[in-house]
């Protein structure tokens, strides 16, 4: 058996000695082991936490990359039948907005046509400028044409002009005879006023012919102005004066143009007129009609000015309009007119402009230009003679400019034209137009032109999301707009001219009525309206089923809004802020986020808290966890956490956008609450069916060689992980609602923590039931895995709580609130925890208890079989030795230190009970000493076997049972002399001397010791009379020891209470006799009666060899005692040896003696 | 040997505090567990969490109090915590007529919150500030019992947080009334035999235990008998986990096997 013992016990040593930390250290994040099962977790519940967590952020981002690139469907008309864009609802609804927009062009077509018609009313005196450009050409200046090239010129002039051959003909006759002109009369018609009203309507439709009165049959014609009887023509003319022109006068005729039926009809035809070439034909046989004279027209007046009447500085004045000898007022005409040598600038534009009308109309139509596309750039042969023009008139670069500004915008308002072209054309004009006055005829051109141009230029603002941001051409367009824009806005809007007619600025939200408008309130105006149409597009567009919706399509809608609005804030971000602050210092971005945070609020709002008020309760376990629910088909809420991070992130984007603004979303996230105690609530549920799943898989092997948990632990973890991950995604951006979901989360971890102790330790105990045979609990490494794993999730708690960030919720609200509510909040996060750590370890030791109390049955047959065969040559306690060893050794490899310590106390706690038990049986079977005695080994070797390192178990109940052990294997004198020890320890503990007190000394030589007893003090007083008539009786014990001795006794010293006995007694020794250090001295003190029959007892005393040796030649004061039936443990002892005779001999005798 | 667990096993219940914001409710608790007034005014944020282990008639009950924030912001916050309690306090104070009309709201509340059968559970209304000048109070008893009669709720008490009157008896009367409801129940039960739905939680059946010892801390245990047990006052000490022994060869294991009972060490 000893061999076994130091076999035992060097093992354990050994193993305490290799023993590593290695276990329990914290391996948190979720590291996925390849026996963990993880996988068929998530697929348990259809992964619930990892939707909640990277998924569906991943999904969100992906999606947002989709729907960035799915903008390009938004697109221009004449790209609707590009093929690309299949991409369903939208498709269809870009139509839409595209019919809607076509239906918004067409209608201001009609008013643009209308319009321009009566200003290139103009054009009516075409065949002068037919006749000025086909002499022009025959007189080019400049570069030596050949006949050949003129006569190509002079053909495509015919063309330009679409002039009849006959006129043709006729007027290139005229311009080949034409003398260069030496002096001019530049004329401009003004305006006239108070006309005569000639139609039935009590107005007329006032034009001005002028000529020579020496040729009558060249007339100029103004442009006709419609029900009107105060025209404004400012219109100019030069007419050629020949010879001898002192005579001639100028008549100026205001006619009624009446051309009832051509004019109407043609009137008519203009609303059916569509493209260029109709317009321009049109005008053409308007012109013809009215300048051929072969109309209906009506004089209503007319004056002559008399050249003579001309000054050289030119003349400006009233015309009173007469007609024949008729008296009645007619009206006058405001004339200006002027004697030159060469043509006038002002009829030289006029002219230019008209030119340049009829040229780009003839290019367009010949040359099938898309819209927005011309920027300028002629055929040759057009560019000729608007070259040729330009110089043979004298115009500069800026006359030119004004030309065309005129010209081109009046184009531009039915055929788009480039932005460019106007972008270059504003870069001349504006350093001229910037020094004139702002009631100069130039400025007026220019706003006229500006007038006609920006409608084009805000529809691209409004317009943006038309084309494909991969088209170049959309962002040339915009920079060019911008420029534009910018070039135009540095001026003032003159007051008088309205800019901005409501006709055709209908979509301008008159929300500030009182401000007048500008081209920067247009611009935002213009921006917004465009986001408002991209905004009801897109809502129409993703509202696919309107009725009937349920919560989940509700919030697709919201979630697929958010992100098409955020995927046009990061187009407008990556290519359109740039050019808007380059160009017109404007954040682009921040005006449509402004714009779509009022809107979506509204929208999202409704829906959110909506959808949050229809959310059922759950059914959650309460903490006793008799049940899971199941919550298959419940409303997972994931689109809503979906729609959460969709908003939380479009608002992250809002504050860097436009920090400085109080955004409406901003609160967004309130709506959302009832919805987070929902995902609480399911994650709660999920996890504890998660961790139920994970104890049923968990096979209870390590998950690897380096720890000692099994798959469920880190199963476990990784649960926790999921529900991290979610409140990071979360990421509550208010505080107090961000403590309060913090504290819900702690407490539902802290649940799920102790039902997985809960559930772990059903698992490994249901494990048992199982396989248990017999009695013979054999434990195996599933109990210790089971126990680290409540461990390991323990210990893990605290970190994880740690990680979940509360201690800065917590000290964020300190400094919203005080450090008083800071404090409350940490007290309460700590007692949840701690609740929880308690609960758990709680667990884990009722667990360990457990198997320590498995173990009892075997340890208790063993230890009984043991003790009862010990002295035969029986295996049982080596077979006990094997069977702790191999116990302690699985537990010692497996558990960590506290939960070895914690088993070792329980198995010692067992052991305990199981030796007690075995005494107390023993006892009443009355086992003789040698039996105790072998227990007593069995139990030191069970200790040194065990306790070697541990000091921390509680020793002091191994000390009571050893030294129990150590009573009962005494033998009966022995015990009887262990009583006697306890007398003088008890002796040696009073400090009261109630019976008085002994001097004595003493010495010890080679052979004997010598005794002097000096005296007694304070002796309790025996006798009537108060004192008493003691004397001493010294004995030695045991009395086994000293066979042989006879006590001696002193002289009796009358009526004394402080007898001086002063008496020597010398006692021989043998050397193991004097050896024998806890030998006692009895000294007994009695009183002397009158019939000396009986000696009444005052007191006793003891003293060993050993202190009697140590106070050698001293005097030595003891304390008087009287024995008593004390309860001492070796009286007791004493007492279950019934059977001895000298146990109950000295039973007896102390009961006598203590009756006194 | 803190690494074992007390020796002594607590009965769990879980109370919850509710009633309009300033009405005292964290006044109330704090005087309960740490006897101490704050006089500084603070707000509960959320929630508010506190254990307190009091002895009763000689049982041992660990209270897991939660302290709810009354203002109507919180509500969607505070009302997840609302499962799973055994016992509720409806707090008003007497000073604020209001706060005992919220009663009915708060009362609504938690029963839609907790889903609990509202003829069972142990509601106790508690009136707090009865310290204030009598012409400031403007909450008659008679108006509270009446109030309670309608609502069929027993157990009514004033309390004082500020000068400690009556607090931990408010709490005591919600202990005494959850058992009260706890044996009736059981008795029904009993009555109905076996025919048990085992799929829904025997709510008041079977109490889980519990020796945490209020989070481990050593704060001390408040003990409240009936009249005359003398006998029965358990002393905080016991709960301590002091030795392994007592734990072994005191009452803890009382198995046939244990020692007779003259053996002490």
């Amino acid at each position: 058996m000893c061999e076994i013992v130091f076999f035992a016990r060097n093992s354990i040593k050994r193993n305490f000695r290799v023993r590593e930390r290695r276990h329990f250290v914290s391996q948190f994040p979720a590291q996925r082991s390849r026996y963990s099962y993880t996988r068929v977790l998530q697929d348990s519940d259809g992964g619930f936490f990892e939707k909640f967590g990277d998924l569906l952020r991943q999904k969100s981002q992906y999606e947002e990359h989709t729907f960035e690139t799915s903008l390009a469907p938004f697109r221009d008309e004449d790209k609707s039948d590009d093929g690309s864009c299949t991409d369903s609802g939208l498709t269809k609804d870009a139509n839409c907005v595209e019919v809607e927009v076509q239906s918004l062009h067409s209608v201001s077509a009609v008013e643009n046509i209308s319009e321009a018609l009566f200003d290139k009313g103009i054009c009516m005196n075409v065949d002068d400028l037919y006749e000025e450009i086909l002499f022009e050409i025959n007189n080019n200046i400049g570069c030596d044409l050949s006949q050949e090239y003129t006569k190509t010129m002079v053909e495509f002039a015919q063309e330009v002009f679409k002039m009849p051959n006959s006129t043709h003909n006729e007027i290139l006759e005229i311009a080949k005879n034409k003398e260069p002109p030496k002096i001019r009369l530049n004329v401009e018609i003004i305006k006239a006023e108070n006309l005569l009203p000639k139609d039935s309507n009590g107005l007329s439709d006032p034009f001005v012919t002028l000529f020579l009165e020496s040729n009558s049959s060249h007339r100029y014609n103004s442009s006709v102005k419609t029900a009107t009887l105060n025209p404004i023509w400012e219109e100019h003319f030069s007419l050629p004066i020949s010879e001898g022109h002192r005579e001639e006068a100028l008549i100026i005729e205001i006619w009624d143009f009446d051309a009832a039926e051509t004019f109407k009809e043609k009137f008519n035809k203009i609303l059916d007129v569509r493209g260029v070439r109709g317009l321009s034909r049109l005008m053409k046989e308007i012109a013809v009609t009215a300048s051929s004279g072969k109309h209906d027209n009506e004089l209503i007046g007319r004056t002559v000015v008399t050249l003579k009447s001309i000054p050289i500085s030119g003349l400006t004045h009233w015309y009173n309009l007469e007609k024949g000898t008729k008296t009645k007022s007619r009206g006058s005409v405001f004339v200006s007119v002027a004697l030159s040598a060469e043509k006038n600038k002002n009829v030289a534009i006029q002219e230019h402009k008209h030119l340049l009308k009829l040229l780009l109309i003839h290019e367009l139509d010949t040359s099938q230009v898309a819209n927005y596309w011309w920027n300028g750039k002629f055929s040759s042969m057009a560019e000729a003679i608007r070259t040729q023009h330009a110089v043979q008139s004298g115009l500069s670069s800026y006359d030119c400019a004004v030309s065309q500004w005129h010209a081109y915008s009046t184009v531009h308002e039915t055929h788009k034209l480039s932005f460019i072209l106007f972008n270059s054309i504003l870069d001349i004009l504006v350093p001229t137009i910037n020094c004139l006055q702002n009631d100069s005829e130039d400025v007026k051109i220019f706003w006229d032109g500006a007038k006609r141009i920006l409608p084009s230029c805000f529809s691209v603002l409004r317009k943006l999301r038309l084309k494909n941001i991969g088209d170049n051409k959309i962002l040339k367009a915009l920079s060019d707009v911008l420029d534009i824009l910018a070039k135009i806005k540095t001026f003032e809007i003159p007051p008088e001219i309205d800019i901005f007619p409501s006709t055709v600025y209908g979509w301008i939200e008159k929300v500030n009525c009182e401000e007048s408008n500008n081209i920067d309130t247009i611009i935002v105006d213009a921006i917004n309206n465009g986001a408002k149409d991209w905004f009801e597009h897109i809502m129409e567009g993703s509202k696919q089923i309107k009725d009937n919706e349920n919560d989940e399509e509700k919030l697709q809608y919201l979630i697929q809004i958010i992100q098409m609005i955020r995927s046009d804030l990061q187009r407008a971000m990556e290519y359109f802020d740039k050019l808007f602050y380059h160009k017109i210092r404007l954040n682009y971005s921040t005006i449509l986020y402004l714009f779509y945070d009022l809107k979506l609020t509204e929208m999202c709002k409704a829906i959110v808290i909506g959808v949050c008020s229809n959310i059922k309760m759950l059914d959650v376990p309460d903490d006793q966890f008799e049940y899971l629910p199941n919550i298959d088909n419940v409303n997972m809420g994931t689109t809503l956490f979906e729609a959460y991070l969709v908003l939380k992130r479009y608002i992250v984007l809002g504050l860097s956008l436009s920090p400085n603004d109080k955004l409406q979303m901003s609160d967004f996230y309130q709506w959302f609450e009832r919805g987070v105690t929902h995902w609480l609530d399911i994650s709660v549920i999920k996890a504890l069916n998660r961790i139920q799943k994970a104890i049923d898989l968990d096979q209870l092997h390590a998950v690897d060689e380096t720890v000692k948990y099994s798959s469920s632990a880190v199963d476990t973890l990784a649960i926790f992980y999921q529900i991290k991950i979610f409140w990071q995604q979360l990421d509550w951006p208010e505080v107090e609602g961000s403590y309060t979901f913090v504290a819900k989360i702690v407490n539902d971890i802290c649940r799920c923590c102790v039902f997985y102790a809960q559930r772990m330790s059903r698992r490994v105990e249901s494990l048992t039931k199982m396989g248990e045979d017999g009695d013979m609990f054999m434990l195996s490494e599933e109990w210790c895995l089971a126990i680290n794993n409540m461990d390991y999730i323990r210990q893990s708690l605290p970190s994880f709580i740690k990680e979940l960030g509360s201690e800065d919720v917590i000290k964020r609200i300190g400094e919203f609130r005080s450090n008083l509510e800071a404090e409350r909040c940490t007290n309460t996060i700590k007692a949840v925890i701690d609740n929880a750590l308690d609960t758990q370890r709680n667990q884990i030791v009722e667990l360990i208890e457990h198997v320590a109390h498995k173990m009892s049955p075997p340890i208790r047959r063993f230890l009984t079989e043991g003790a009862e065969v010990l002295h035969k040559d029986s295996n049982s306690m080596e077979r006990l030795m094997i069977y702790l060893e191999q116990s302690l050794e699985t537990l010692y490899k497996t558990l960590n230190e506290v939960n070895f310590s914690r088993i070792l106390d329980c198995i010692w706690a067992e052991l305990s009970i199981i030796i007690y038990d075995l005494i107390q049986l023993n006892l009443d079977k009355r086992r003789p000493p040698a039996f105790f005695q072998n227990l007593r080994e069995t139990l030191r070797t069970m200790i040194s076997c065990f306790k070697i390192d541990n000091a921390v178990t509680d020793v002091k109940i191994l000390l009571e049972i050893e030294t129990r052990l150590d009573l009962y294997a005494l033998e009966t004198s022995e015990l009887i002399h262990q009583y006697y020890l306890d007398r003088l320890k008890y002796q040696k503990e009073e400090s009261t001397a109630i019976f008085g007190q002994l001097a004595i000394s003493a010495q010890f030589t080679d052979s004997e010791v010598t005794l002097k007893i000096l005296n007694a003090r304070n002796l309790r007083p025996m006798d009537k009379n108060g004192l008493c008539d003691s004397f001493v009786k010294v004995s030695l014990m045991p009395t086994n020891r000293f066979i042989g001795f006879t006590s001696f006794k002193t002289a009796v010293h009358n009526k004394n209470c402080f007898p001086l006995y002063d008496e020597q007694f010398s006692v021989d020794l043998k050397e193991d006799q004097r050896k024998n250090g806890n030998s006692l001295i009895l000294f007994n003190i009695k009183d002397k009666d009158l019939f000396g029959i009986t000696s009444q007892h005052i007191g006793e005393c003891y003293i060993t060899f050993a202190d009697l040796r140590a106070c050698q030649e001293e005097q030595i004061l003891m304390n008087l005692c009287r024995p008593e039936y004390s309860d001492s443990m070796a009286l007791r002892a004493l007492e279950n040896r019934q059977g001895d005779k000298q146990a109950k001999d000295f039973l007896k005798k102390l009961r006598t003696k203590s009756t006194f | 040997m803190t690494n074992m667990r007390p020796p002594q096993k607590n009965k769990l219940l879980k109370v919850i505090i509710l009633g309009d914001g300033g009405v005292g409710k964290s006044a109330l608790l704090t005087r309960f567990v740490s006897n101490r007034y704050e006089e500084n005014n603070f707000h509960t944020i959320g929630v508010e969490f506190m254990n307190k282990d009091i002895t009763v008639d000689g049982e041992n009950y660990t209270l897991q109090i939660w302290d709810t924030a009354g203002q109507e912001r919180f509500r969607a916050l505070r009302t997840p915590f609302y499962r799973g309690s055994d016992i509720c306090l409806l707090c008003y104070a007497v000073d604020d007529r209001d706060s005992l009309r919220g009663l009915r709201l708060w009362r609504n509340e938690f029963l839609n919150y907790a889903d609990v059968n509202a003829d069972r559970f142990p509601f106790i209304v508690v009136g707090n500030k009865n310290d204030i000048r009598p012409d400031k109070r403007q909450v008659g008893r008679e108006d509270v019992q009446q109030w309670c009669a309608e609502q069929s709720i027993a157990s009514h008490i004033e309390t004082s947080s500020k000068t400690a009157t009556n607090v931990t008896d408010a709490f005591v009367l919600g202990l005494r009334q959850w058992k009260t409801m706890e044996c009736v129940a059981e008795a029904e039960q009993r009555q109905n035999g076996d025919t048990i739905d085992l799929t829904r939680p025997i709510r008041l059946m079977q109490r889980r235990s519990c020796c945490t010892g209020g989070g481990g801390s050593g704060k001390p245990t408040d003990v409240v008998d009936a009249d005359d047990d003398d006998g029965q006052i358990a002393d905080a000490a016991m709960r301590s986990p002091s030795s392994m022994s007592r734990h072994l060869f005191g009452q803890a294991r009382s198995s046939p096997k244990a020692p007779s009972t003259n053996y002490r060490l």
